[in-house]
């Protein structure tokens, strides 16, 4: 029992700094020692999940949770995520009159809540993850607290979050009672093939795709994106989606991996609703940050794609894509969240204009972070690209590919008239918010995004590593 | 002795009508009520379920969810109030300075 | 008696329920959902979950609803100021879609419609204290000290929306 607590140091080590913030915070308001509190308890559980990423996974608690391997690597990812989140809101959040220690201590514990998804193998224990994330991203979406946006942005959220979660519940009810079991390791033995389980499925799913805010369960996105703060969005685009889509992968790639042909169709057609809409919908928007909302659904169709062809290869392909896109969008979300000056927190697309000429370097890696998205060599969202594509024409999912590719085309429009923007010779103003931590993550995010373009192999078996020809996490 | 399909049916009802109170009321109050009515059917299902196979799971997690409800509810209504301070409304259909 | 208990407690949850979503002043709304959570416990009582119908009445119908109430208190809604339904454009669909959904979930049990509870000693001590502490506090502790941060985070979070200002 205390090894396996032991085990779960990197979730400790998370509350613990947490807690200590919540301690100095009441001790000392607003202190600036808080974000390097939070920095350090990060790095600290980085550090743990990056050591034991090599190693199979292990069982801990009679089965409920299973540590390194697959959730070492998507913990890895929500870390990064969360490092990112804190430097830009320690940079971003006193220009807006919230530099709120608590924000960190929300942040670290929403990410508690999304390891504890990423590592469960028990569908009661991944509810309250899911629900640990979800109630401390409300909370975030809504810190602008003196601000309309920001209520009107939280309340939508709050309550189709609250909504969905019902859904993810009674779905839970289902499987439970038809399986006569919440395990994930006991759910492949204990199939059963009543309307009822597959109704059950069918809520859980539902309430899945909501979270990862896949279509036609996306409506919240690009509201919550754009009432919360720039950072925090970055956040909930990331972060939330990985572990969400980790969670899902379990679900369905172990536990219900037996009845594969029964749920990879669905998703599939998700996937290319997710594709088309996001795109489509990408195009029109003029605000920043609702367009890479919008673009951020639609990067969930694709890495969707892996998990809909079913087997160990596309698997292994969403995995490397939630990585890949994180790096993108965390950067994108941290240049966007350095720029926005607007008091109504607000970023026009117009506003971008002149950003390259002022600070080139800012706009070079706005360039890089965004050829990175629509997927062009030799960035990491190329590779990622083609790894969940091949994996989809070995499924024989060929249709799937070509809404992939066909989207893709049409998502560098509007991704390369960001890019273009920027150049424009107009007299931008002075970088609002700086710092030089928060450069250092941009170049960081950057390099990881040329490194996994050029060398991905490391990295495409490491994650193929997870999985099994049968396409079952075992490993 | 009733069987478990009455239960099951009754959680069904309450749970249909929660959604259809969510979709169909106006105010933010009164649609986490209806949340509430939602989580709450589901609960009788679990119990009826954990009572069916005879196996404690079941009921541990609508304890589980008793503590999501509470915390849910609490951030739910610190949302009402600070919206309500700003705008004097709670009709979710009035709040639409965001475009979509 | 079960048969009775769980007429009664099923009817009266129905009458809350549809009082909810239909009262046009909010405290009736809360005081119907009070009347649905006290019959969901007294449903549980005749499921022999003992544990879980005093947590029903202690959390639900003692705490949930007070806030509820507090809140509404608070804000000083009347009823003249709530519109009540949107069923101007989306009413019938909402409604249509509900029933699809009842339609669904309600084939799908079905095929359970018969099943009756098994009636021997251990099945039946399933709700009490002991069985539901020996699975909370064996398999589920992680879930349980999971549960503690969220309650911590939804305790820092109301106060950071709802207090009046920082200082």
């Amino acid at each position: 029992m205390w090894l396996d607590t032991l085990a779960l140091m990197p979730v400790l080590l998370l509350v613990v700094a947490g807690l200590l913030i919540i301690v100095l915070d009441s001790l000392d308001n607003d202190s600036p020692v808080l974000p390097w509190v939070a920095l350090l308890g990060l790095l600290g559980a980085l550090v743990l999940e990056l050591n034991r990423l090599g190693g199979g996974g292990r069982f801990l608690f009679e089965g409920l949770l299973r540590v390194g391997g697959f959730s070492a690597y998507v913990n890895a990812v929500l870390l990064l995520g969360g490092i990112a989140t804190v430097i830009f809101c320690r940079a971003y959040l006193p220009r807006i009159w919230h530099a709120h220690g608590e924000v960190y201590a929300l942040v670290l514990f929403a990410l508690v809540g999304m390891m504890v998804m990423a590592a469960s193998y028990d569908l009661v224990l991944t509810f309250l993850g899911l629900e640990t994330m979800s109630v401390a991203l409300y909370v975030l979406t809504g810190l602008a607290r003196e601000d309309v946006r920001a209520n009107e942005a939280a309340m939508k959220y709050f309550l189709l979050g609250a909504f969905a979660t019902g859904f993810v519940l009674y779905g839970l009810a289902f499987l439970y009672g038809t399986t006569g079991t919440t395990r994930l390791d006991l759910l492949p033995t204990r199939i059963p093939n009543t309307p009822l389980f597959w109704v059950g499925v069918g809520l859980l799913l539902v309430g899945f795709l909501f979270k990862i805010a896949a279509v036609p369960f996306h409506m919240w996105a690009p509201d919550a994106y754009q009432g919360a703060p720039t950072p925090i969005a970055g956040f909930m685009a990331t972060a939330s989606k990985a572990a969400a889509m980790s969670a899902l992968l379990l679900l369905l790639g172990h536990g219900l991996g037996l009845v594969r042909p029964q749920w990879a169709d669905v998703l599939a057609v998700v996937a290319a609703l997710s594709m088309i809409v996001g795109n489509g919908a990408a195009l029109m928007q003029g605000e920043v940050k609702r367009l890479l909302a919008y673009s951020g659904i639609a990067h969930v169709g694709y890495a969707l794609v892996g998990i809909a062809s079913a087997s160990a290869s596309g698997y292994a392909g969403a995995l490397f894509y939630l990585l890949a896109y994180a790096s993108a969008a965390l950067g994108a979300f941290g240049v966007a969240a350095l720029w926005e000056q607007r008091p109504d927190r607000q970023l026009p697309a117009e506003d971008l204009s002149g950003l390259g000429r002022r600070h080139p370097l800012l706009g070079a890696l706005w360039v890089l972070f965004l050829l990175s998205l629509v997927g062009f060599p030799p960035l990491a969202g190329f590779m990622a690209k083609y790894a969940v594509f091949a994996a989809a024409v070995q499924a024989g999912k060929i249709w799937l590919v070509l809404i992939g590719v066909i989207t893709s085309m049409i998502s560098a429009y509007y991704y390369l008239r960001l890019c273009v923007l920027i150049w424009r010779p107009v007299e931008a103003h002075p970088l609002p918010s700086s710092g030089q931590l928060a450069s250092g993550v941009l170049l960081l995010t950057s390099a990881l995004l040329l490194w996994l373009g050029l060398w991905p192999s490391g990295v495409l078996e490491l994650v193929g590593r997870f999985f099994e020809d049968s396409g079952l996490v075992l490993r | 002795m009733v069987p478990a399909g009455g239960y099951l049916l009754v959680s069904a009802l309450l749970f249909s009508l929660g959604v259809m109170g969510v979709l169909l009321r106006r105010s933010a109050i009164v649609m986490f009520m209806c949340v509430e009515m939602m989580l709450n059917a589901v609960n009788l299902s679990l119990v009826a379920f954990s009572r069916l196979l005879g196996d404690p799971t079941g009921q541990v997690l609508v304890f589980f969810v008793m503590c999501v409800a509470a915390a849910e509810v609490s951030v739910g209504l610190a949302l009402v109030i600070a919206l309500f301070r700003n705008r004097e409304s709670i009709d979710v259909d009035q709040i639409r300075l965001l475009r979509g | 008696m079960q048969v009775v208990l769980f007429g009664i407690c099923a009817l009266l949850a129905i009458v809350g329920a549809v009082g909810v979503i239909t009262a046009r002043n909010p405290v009736y709304s809360a005081l119907f959902l009070v009347l649905n959570f006290f019959s969901l416990a007294g449903l549980y009582l005749s499921l022999e979950a003992q544990f879980l119908a005093v947590t029903q009445v202690i959390v639900y119908a003692g705490a949930i609803v007070v806030l509820f109430l507090f809140v509404i208190m608070l804000l000083n809604l009347r009823p003249e100021d709530l519109p009540r339904f949107r069923l101007d454009r989306t009413g019938p669909l909402v409604v249509l879609l509900s029933l699809g959904l009842l339609l669904g979930v309600g084939m799908g049990i079905w095929s359970l419609l018969g099943a009756s509870f098994p009636q021997d000693p251990q099945a039946q001590a399933v709700g009490t204290v002991e069985s539901l502490g020996r699975a909370l506090f064996g398999r589920y502790l992680v879930g349980f000290e999971v549960v503690a941060v969220l309650l911590l985070v939804a305790m820092i979070g109301s106060v950071m929306l709802a207090k009046r200002r920082f200082q």
